[in-house]
């Protein structure tokens, strides 16, 4: 009970501090991914297809929970606000679920904009409660690259720039926005071990009413799951 | 008296190699104001940081109420209200919002922590900023809410880190009074600081750390006294400081 009602504090205590710049979320959570539908959809001759908007809806995810994310975890390494969490009797693993909690909040909310987006393009992608399930477990291994880059960073620009060329990066590596047999040979086989694979590929199926989501599921709940467990020990809630 | 905090053998080398505490011994008894004092890079706050469970120790014990802070950091912190060094705090949230979350965070309830701080903003003389956002606060005013922060919930241990350092000095003599206040209700407090005046008016007992090395302890007149190389001994502790740290160096 103490542990859920941790969770829920930091969540809360993360919503209430980034509630200043609310404006200035919901417009990155809008323009970025629907910038890179555009973009996607002017590459591919104008022709905007369910495979583009699944792959900007992991885009939104990676961008709000690796990008978004990681410098709040940045912040709170590099400004001293972790110090003050790990010196309260919070344990490292409240910390870290609730602010996974937090990010997978925007991840979610970036991604059903991006539905109502779709719209405009005259898409009609098939919606499914398996949506919000794909995004929760596709949210919780990227966020675990956000907690990489916070704990190995030595100072909060580097941080910075390291979740900026991975959030950005490992969507542009994954056949996220085309299919596999695009990729040259070793991205493929590195793209086989990145969380937006599977989540694009899952996104795909669902919003074009394709079955076989089972395995994609599959691997990001076993990412996620692997992530939950050893994740609290990435923090650096005591030093060496 | 019993023994709150128990420190033995505690050695702590960072892995670039520095030896930043070496072998030191320390017990502080319920009730206790310990002042620690020490030049720079002394080895203060690499012993607060491990009594707060920060910081592991590399080899040695501290037990706090017979509990080890290495295998029990949760336990530990429970009891403990902490002023960390370089603490940051939540640039957009108010002062009575740090103090409620904090509350809470100690295991109160919605109600508790509302009275709990309005407690903590009395005895801080933060009423008038409670409702300011910490990013419109000096940087006094932010170090007198960190103390406010380690104060809510009344734990029964407070470790200040150099809690008045950056403050005016009606800002400093308020932190002291609320200090002697905790005192007098039997807390255990144990604080790190720069300036001799605060260790002369706050400590029942005073240890100097130099290089790592407990080099003396006990009241301002006893190290006044050990520091005496004359007839008469000496009782002011600048005096004393400079004498016990120079005669290590």
């Amino acid at each position: 009970m103490r542990f859920l009602r941790e969770i829920a504090l930091i969540f809360w205590l993360y919503v209430e501090e980034s509630r200043s710049a609310l404006g200035y979320f919901l417009l990155s959570a809008v323009a970025l991914p629907a910038g890179m539908l555009l973009f996607t959809t002017g590459v591919a001759e104008g022709k905007p297809s369910i495979r583009l908007l699944a792959g900007s809806m992991v885009f939104a995810l990676s961008m709000l929970s690796v990008v978004g994310l990681g410098f709040t975890l940045l912040e709170d390494r590099f400004r001293g606000r972790l110090k003050l969490i790990i010196t309260s009797p919070v344990s490292p693993r409240s910390y870290l679920l609730g602010v996974f909690l937090f990010a997978l909040c925007q991840g979610l909310l970036s991604a059903a904009l991006m539905l109502l987006f779709a719209a405009v393009l005259h898409l009609r992608p098939h919606l499914a409660w398996s949506l919000p399930l794909i995004a929760v477990v596709s949210t919780i291994p990227l966020a675990a690259i956000a907690l990489m880059s916070a704990r190995y960073a030595h100072n909060i620009q580097q941080g910075a720039l390291l979740n900026d060329l991975v959030g950005t990066g490992a969507v542009l590596v994954c056949p996220v926005f085309y299919s596999v047999e695009v990729l040259p040979a070793p991205l493929r086989y590195i793209s086989r071990v990145l969380p937006p694979t599977y989540a694009a590929d899952a996104f795909w199926k669902v919003l074009s009413d394709r079955p076989g989501i089972g395995f994609d599921l599959l691997v990001l709940g076993l990412m996620s799951v692997a992530v939950l467990l050893w994740g609290s020990h990435l923090l650096p809630w005591r030093d060496e | 008296m019993t023994t709150v905090i128990r420190i033995q053998a505690l050695t702590k080398r960072y892995s670039n190699g520095t030896l930043a505490l070496d072998n030191l011994d320390l017990s502080v008894p319920g009730g206790e104001l310990l002042v620690i004092l020490g030049p720079n890079g002394a080895g203060k706050t690499t012993l607060v940081r491990q009594i707060t469970t920060e910081l592991r120790p590399s080899a040695g014990t501290i037990e706090i109420f017979g509990i080890d802070v290495v295998h029990e950091p949760q336990r530990i912190k429970q009891l403990m209200g902490v002023v960390p060094q370089e603490a940051g705090l939540f640039e957009h949230l108010t002062v009575s919002r740090h103090l409620r979350y904090f509350a809470r965070f100690r295991g109160a309830t919605s109600e508790e922590a509302r009275a709990a701080m309005y407690c903590a903003l009395g005895e801080l003389d933060l009423e008038r900023f409670s409702a300011v956002a910490i990013k419109d606060l000096s940087g006094g005013l932010k170090r007198r809410t960190l103390v406010a922060l380690a104060l809510i919930m009344n734990p029964p241990i407070l470790i200040l880190d150099e809690p008045t350092s950056g403050l005016d000095p009606e800002s400093r003599s308020k932190v002291w009074e609320v200090l002697h206040r905790r005192k007098n209700a039997g807390s255990t407090i144990l604080i790190t600081t720069h300036y001799l005046e605060e260790a002369e008016k706050l400590a029942d007992r005073a240890a100097i750390v130099s290089r790592g090395k407990l080099i003396a302890l006990g009241t301002v007149d006893e190290l006044g006294t050990r520091a005496a190389r004359g007839p008469a001994p000496r009782t002011d502790l600048t005096e004393v400081y400079f004498q016990l740290v120079r005669g290590d160096h």
